[in-house]
């Protein structure tokens, strides 16, 4: 800070001098206060604009991204929530439900599956057992070609004895004979042919078997994989929208925040206009002591004794209009006529 | 299409304000340092609403209340008084010359916004 002029109303050798020189030495230590207020005034206001021009491109600039960041959180907002449907965008939480929707019905399906299995496993096991009993019937025909052999045999050696009786009977004996080869040989084919069919019986039923084991697990295991899927994806979905909430929030605030700034800042205005008010006074003042500067003795006597009432006058004069009443920024008061 | 509304003021920092927040709201704004200016302003341009100041130089807030209402495009138009002035006196000054409302510094944003919309035709 600068020091004071020195108001002196003494002359050099310190003695008293008449009241016109008193006066214009007072009128001079008062301009130089004036003077000196006067341009600190100056000062004080440019140093002020430019410190609110400065803080207020700064809110400007925070304000215009938090709108921007406002904006990004509602469309976040709008996306997760159950509204999204109505904008052709599927949300995450319905998304997630629709997932889970989807996982139970494949889990239907998968039981379904399984129970289609065993029925089917059931199935060819009866005609395994059909099958089986099918081949016991053709082993009797075995048995029949055997009995019959045996009696093909016994009526060629009757027919022998029976000599030419016997030729025709011989012959029946020759056909039955060659009738019994043939089902032996048609028996070891159906033989053959059980072999065969019980072989693959059994590979149809065990690859069913495996199949089915495989299968199933290799669903069990993909349906429970998606729905330990869907249970995180509705834990980050519960989580995005907890954070989404509070980002939300701190946005709303710093809007809230940014706009008591800017009224804030308004007291550049408010206190320019008193600073403004005040360099008026200066002025006058400046005035007053020019005017006592040319003053002369007796003048300056009368001007003395007036002083006291003449300054009663201007301070009246002086709070009859006053343009700021505000002494602090809270927000003024708002009248529609 | 934005309405268009005139921010009448001689302080840089209160146009810059009361101008970018009514330009974020989505008005397009223009701006005059002082009653003269924002007459010819309001002259030469469609304005939905004036918002000005009182105590400018060359012309006051009161005087341009007067020309607007003096203009016959300009005889319904809203006009919004944003001073530090807080006097009843003051105001019916305002009034009588025709503003609209009163509004007194600082304002606070979504204040003037309300205020805005609620006097715009």
């Amino acid at each position: 800070m600068s020091g004071s002029p020195n108001l002196n109303l003494h002359d050099d050798a310190g003695a008293n001098t008449g009241p016109a020189q008193t006066l214009h030495r007072v009128s001079g230590a008062l301009a130089d206060h004036v003077g000196e207020a006067r341009s600190e005034l100056e000062q004080a206001l440019g140093v002020m604009r430019s410190a609110v021009a400065a803080l207020y491109e700064g809110f400007r600039v925070l304000d215009q991204q938090t709108r921007a960041q406002q904006t990004e959180v509602a469309e976040l907002v709008a996306a997760l929530s159950d509204d999204a449907r109505a904008r052709d965008v599927i949300s995450v939480r319905q998304a997630v439900r629709e997932t889970l929707d989807v996982v139970n019905d494949l889990g239907r399906s998968l039981g379904a599956l399984a129970d289609d299995g065993r029925e089917n496993s059931e199935s060819l096991e009866q005609i395994s057992r059909q099958q089986e009993g099918v081949f016991e019937s053709l082993a009797g025909i075995d048995r029949i070609a055997q009995q019959s052999r045996v009696l093909a045999l016994n009526a060629t050696i009757e027919a022998h004895r029976a000599g030419e009786k016997g030729r025709a009977f011989g012959a029946v004996a020759s056909e039955m004979s060659a009738l019994m080869k043939d089902t032996i040989a048609f028996n070891e084919h159906v033989s053959e042919q059980r072999d065969v069919a019980r072989e693959s019986m059994r590979v149809i039923q065990s690859g069913v078997g495996q199949r089915l084991a495989t299968d199933v697990e290799a669903a069990r295991a993909a349906s429970s994989r998606i729905e330990s899927l869907a249970e995180q994806l509705q834990r980050l979905d519960r989580t995005m929208s907890e954070r989404v909430t509070r980002l939300a929030d701190a946005t709303t605030a710093v809007h809230g925040a940014v706009g008591e700034a800017v009224r804030g800042l308004q007291f550049e205005d408010i206190a320019s206009q008193l600073l403004a008010r005040v360099g008026d006074r200066l002025v006058g003042i400046e005035q007053v002591g020019l005017a006592l500067r040319e003053a002369s003795a007796g003048d300056a006597a009368r001007l003395i004794s007036l002083a006291p009432e003449a300054l009663r006058a201007d301070g009246a004069e002086a709070k009859d209009h006053r343009p700021v009443h505000q002494t602090n920024v809270d927000a003024g008061s708002v009248e529609l006529f | 299409m934005s309405r268009t509304i005139l921010v009448v003021d001689d302080s840089l920092s209160m146009r810059q304000m009361v101008s970018h927040t009514l330009e974020q709201a989505g008005y397009a704004v223009k701006a005059a340092v002082n009653g003269r200016e924002g007459l010819e302003v309001a002259q030469a341009n469609a304005v939905d609403l004036v918002v000005t100041d009182v105590n400018m130089p060359e012309m006051d807030g009161i005087a341009l209340v007067r020309a607007l209402r003096a203009e016959p495009n300009h005889r319904y138009t809203p006009i919004l008084v944003l001073t530090t002035e807080s006097t009843d006196t003051k105001k019916a000054e305002g009034k009588a010359a025709g503003a609209t409302g009163w509004l007194v510094k600082p304002f606070s944003p979504d204040q003037l916004l309300k205020v805005v919309t609620k006097v715009l035709p």
